[in-house]
């Protein structure tokens, strides 16, 4: 199918005659990023290939960007259901399907509309200041974010939250490509620092309000229980594995299910899009944190540490972060053996986050974050291997 | 006979591959000759509009070395000679005389040319005109006839997505080849090697004596001879090959032979703007218009040499010295409307992320059309995937675009192929070729 029929053609035969307004000593010469972004959104633009490289890959930073928007549906549609079940089954109400959807729907949008407004006005703002294209980037950030806040999160503060993660995550450093810090992920972190309360604690993760029976998060249960019944600990709460795994448990809006990320994980990797070797190596990394934890543990310690390492990969956001986060490809290692080694130390890293400290059992993003900050440098070493292996021919 | 075998790569399937039987094309009536492309020449025109030149007369040569010249492709009348900005010139057009004076030089017996000593070769290639057809890695410039290469590679393979078949070219100059791999072989201290595809070794390749001989399987850039160079002898510091052509390696063979510069050539025509996708017995610097007449100049590119490496030519202009094929490419000079949102079932793309990933190698109509905006560099990983030589592509990139050398050389400057796949499925749509090639003119200037 090709959309190539007369009326598209006048439509860009419109926005071409609009084109000189917006160029250099146009009326608009300043919002050109905007006209870009207006005319690349309806189109394919008709440029041609200048180098010898005549002919090019359909894929652009657009489809990319939103096959990676695609990939999060599934996380949406069950963060939707699951912030509505979760709120009518702390209420005590019935959870008929459509209900469980309409009150999700009714707590999650405007948080998803607040984020990607704001977020695309950072971006487009700084498109015209510094005078570049808009990058299609903020259509992942715009959504990750919400995604990874529960579901009482004030409005205002998304609104900080994502201009933070924006302005200080990316533009500071240069804009998209230049960020060491994942945008949506610096959101997050500046969240959950500046309002510790609204990120935290057992009360924000249900939209049912402050005086409905609302139950704590697994981690936290884990983090509580002593010795190694932690598996029993949290089936008194009535948190099993397999609810666990399907995300029928609290938590943020769009991570509590580690099947939708899995859903997720395939259009990614089946499409190309994502970093497979991330994702492998990050549940390698976390199974052996588990793993170390387990030896390491003592009769009397926190539960986290007696929990068998499988349970790690379903509980918080690890399977979101593993699937989306982590494989960003503009914060995460660039090369191939980097990413491997990026992945397992995220890994790692999540897991003992969550049992060192246990007052802050998210460990996952702050792992990814961390990781961030050392990926140039695992880099460094994986091209110092490759400049060696040249070096060392004879 | 060793055998190898590219792991990385990648083939993209693309409509139109000539196809044979080759048939004779008129003469043509004019030829062109394009003096930029050859890698760090500064062309001195040696001759004017106007002039009359024989088969085998120097057009220009090199302002630094004056022994580097290109020679006439035909005998006539130089009737247009074109310029581009600041004096560069572009295009030089030589009108066919219908009885074609000829450049005549000393003829030998193939039993006598084999005693002739390495500096009379030299000079003969020199002479001739046939000293261009050499290049030398690293970085594909005219090697410098005073220099001894350790190796000499004759490519007779091509796996782009618009392949060239050796074995139509080569077919009954087995003789003049073999001559030719001898004369090379005075060139050298080390060896000749002959580079071909596993499974289709022109006869001319397997009757030969006196070289190594190398097959490769795998994806593109498996028979791009730059590519296997690095395979069987990788670039190292202080190291110097030379490579060219087979058909210019048979044309050696010839003109000792015969005293004469060798005009004829087997070119394809091929790509999806063609309309005469095959193979020509016709003559050097020949141009697309007159192979394939009906192939619309408006509605297609017309490129010299393969769809990832080709240069864009005009239709009238002649095939470079290096190529043996013109691709014909559509235009893709519209704009499609909410292109990047459909499924699209006919996008060619490596990625997955289209509906056309149901049939990965089916071939797609596939224009010049960049697929979306310039963006600013995303390490996705998928330059690492394609590329063949064990370089970084993204960090060879940036460091030549920050003019940091000394680290581009590290990373691999010399090992590029210039293959044209981190361009091609580039998804900012940067322009890894052309700063790369940008980095490698950089280091010749600092060279010299
Ligand atoms: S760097 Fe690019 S052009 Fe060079 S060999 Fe690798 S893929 Fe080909």
């Amino acid at each position: 199918m090709r959309l190539d029929f007369e009326e598209t053609r006048d439509l860009w035969k419109k926005f071409e005659a609009l084109r000189p307004h917006f160029q250099k000593g146009g009326k608009f010469e300043k919002l050109y990023p905007l006209f870009e972004a207006k005319e690349t959104f309806l189109f394919v633009p008709p440029h041609t290939a200048k180098g010898r490289v005549h002919v090019r890959d359909a894929m652009d930073i657009k489809r990319l960007m939103s096959t990676v928007v695609v990939a999060l549906i599934p996380c949406i549609l069950w963060g939707m259901w699951n912030v509505g079940y979760q709120k009518l089954l702390a209420q005590g109400d019935p959870t008929p399907l459509l209900a469980c959807l309409g009150h999700g729907a009714w707590h999650m949008l405007p948080i998803i509309l607040v984020s990607y407004l704001v977020g695309g006005i950072c971006e487009v703002t700084f498109a015209i200041v510094r005078k570049h294209e808009i990058n299609e980037g903020f259509l992942v950030t715009g959504m990750l974010f919400p995604l990874v806040c529960p579901p009482t999160l004030p409005l205002w503060m998304v609104a900080g939250g994502i201009a933070f993660g924006t302005i200080i995550g990316k533009e500071v450093f240069g804009g998209t490509g230049m960020n060491i810090l994942n945008p949506a992920l610096t959101a997050r972190a500046f969240v959950f620092f500046a309002y510790p309360a609204h990120m935290s604690g057992d009360a924000v993760w249900s939209a049912a309000g402050p005086d409905a029976v609302t139950g704590a998060t697994p981690l936290a249960v884990a983090a509580a229980a002593h010795g190694p019944g932690v598996v029993t600990a949290l089936g008194a709460q009535g948190i099993t594995y397999r609810d666990s795994f399907l995300g029928l448990i609290p938590g943020s809006m769009g991570e509590v299910s580690a099947l939708a990320c899995l859903i997720g994980a395939l259009i990614l990797v089946g499409t190309g899009v994502g970093a497979w070797r991330i994702m492998i190596s990050m549940i390698a990394g976390g199974l052996a944190g588990g793993f170390l934890m387990n030896a390491s543990a003592g009769a009397t310690s926190a539960g986290i540490m007696h929990l068998p390492p499988h349970w790690h990969l379903v509980l918080g956001g690890f399977a979101f972060g593993t699937v989306y986060m982590a494989t960003d490809p503009v914060s995460a290692a660039a090369t191939h053996t980097g990413k491997l080694i990026y992945g397992f130390l995220t890994g790692v890293l999540a897991v003992l986050i969550r049992a060192v400290n246990p007052a802050y059992p998210e460990g996952v993003m702050l792992a990814i974050l961390f990781m961030n900050v050392f990926a140039p440098l695992i880099d460094h070493f994986v091209v110092q291997s490759n400049v060696k292996r040249r070096l060392a021919r004879v | 006979m060793s055998d190898y075998r590219m792991k990385r790569g990648y083939d993209v399937p693309m409509l139109g591959r000539a196809e044979g039987p080759i048939v004779d094309a008129a003469r043509p009536k004019r030829v062109g000759v394009r003096p930029t492309e050859f890698r760090f020449v500064k062309p001195k025109l040696m001759v004017k509009e106007g002039e009359t030149v024989s088969a085998g007369q120097p057009l220009f040569r090199d302002r630094k070395r004056a022994e580097i010249r290109v020679v006439a492709p035909a005998g006539g009348v130089v009737s247009e000679i074109r310029f581009g900005r600041r004096k560069v010139c572009q295009e030089i057009f030589i009108d066919v005389a219908e009885q074609e004076p000829v450049v005549e030089h000393s003829t030998y017996s193939p039993d006598e040319a084999r005693q002739l000593t390495r500096a009379q070769i030299v000079e003969i290639l020199l002479d001739s005109g046939l000293w261009p057809s050499l290049r030398r890695r690293p970085f594909s410039v005219i090697p410098d006839p005073e220099r001894v290469p350790e190796a000499i590679f004759i490519g007779a393979a091509d796996n782009d997505p618009l392949p060239f078949d050796y074995s139509i070219a080569l077919a009954g100059r087995e003789e003049d080849f073999q001559l030719g791999v001898d004369l090379l072989g005075k060139l050298t201290e080390g060896k000749v090697h002959a580079c071909t595809l596993k499974g289709s070794v022109p006869g001319a390749i397997s009757q030969a004596r006196n070289c190594e001989k190398h097959t490769f399987s795998g994806p593109y850039p498996a028979g791009k001879i730059e590519a296997q160079i690095h395979y069987v002898l990788p670039h190292k510091k202080g190291r110097e090959v030379w490579y060219l052509d087979a058909q210019d390696c048979a044309d050696i063979g010839e003109v000792v032979r015969a005293g004469r510069y060798p005009v004829a050539r087997v070119v394809a025509v091929a790509g999806e703007g063609a309309v005469r996708a095959q193979y020509f017995r016709t003559r050097r610097a020949v141009s697309a218009a007159h192979l394939d007449p009906d192939a619309s100049p408006a509605s297609n590119r017309f490129v010299s040499g393969g769809p990832l490496t080709g240069v864009r030519v005009s239709s009238d202009c002649g095939l470079g010295l290096y190529d043996c094929k013109f691709s014909v490419i559509p235009e893709g000079d519209h704009p499609e409307f909410v292109g990047w949102m459909l499924p699209g079932f006919h996008k060619l793309s490596r990625y997955r992320a289209y509906a056309s990933a149901m049939m990965p190698t089916k071939a797609q109509h596939l224009d010049t059309n960049l697929g979306g905006g310039v963006r600013a560099h995303v390490a996705t990983g998928i330059y690492e995937d394609v590329c063949g030589m064990d370089i970084l592509p993204g960090y060879l990139m940036k460091s030549v675009l920050v003019e940091d050398f000394e680290e581009s050389d590290s990373l691999g400057l010399a090992d590029c192929a210039e293959c044209g796949l981190c361009t091609h499925v580039c998804p900012s749509k940067i322009e890894f070729g052309e700063i790369i090639s940008k980095g490698i003119v950089a280091h010749l200037r600092e060279e010299a």
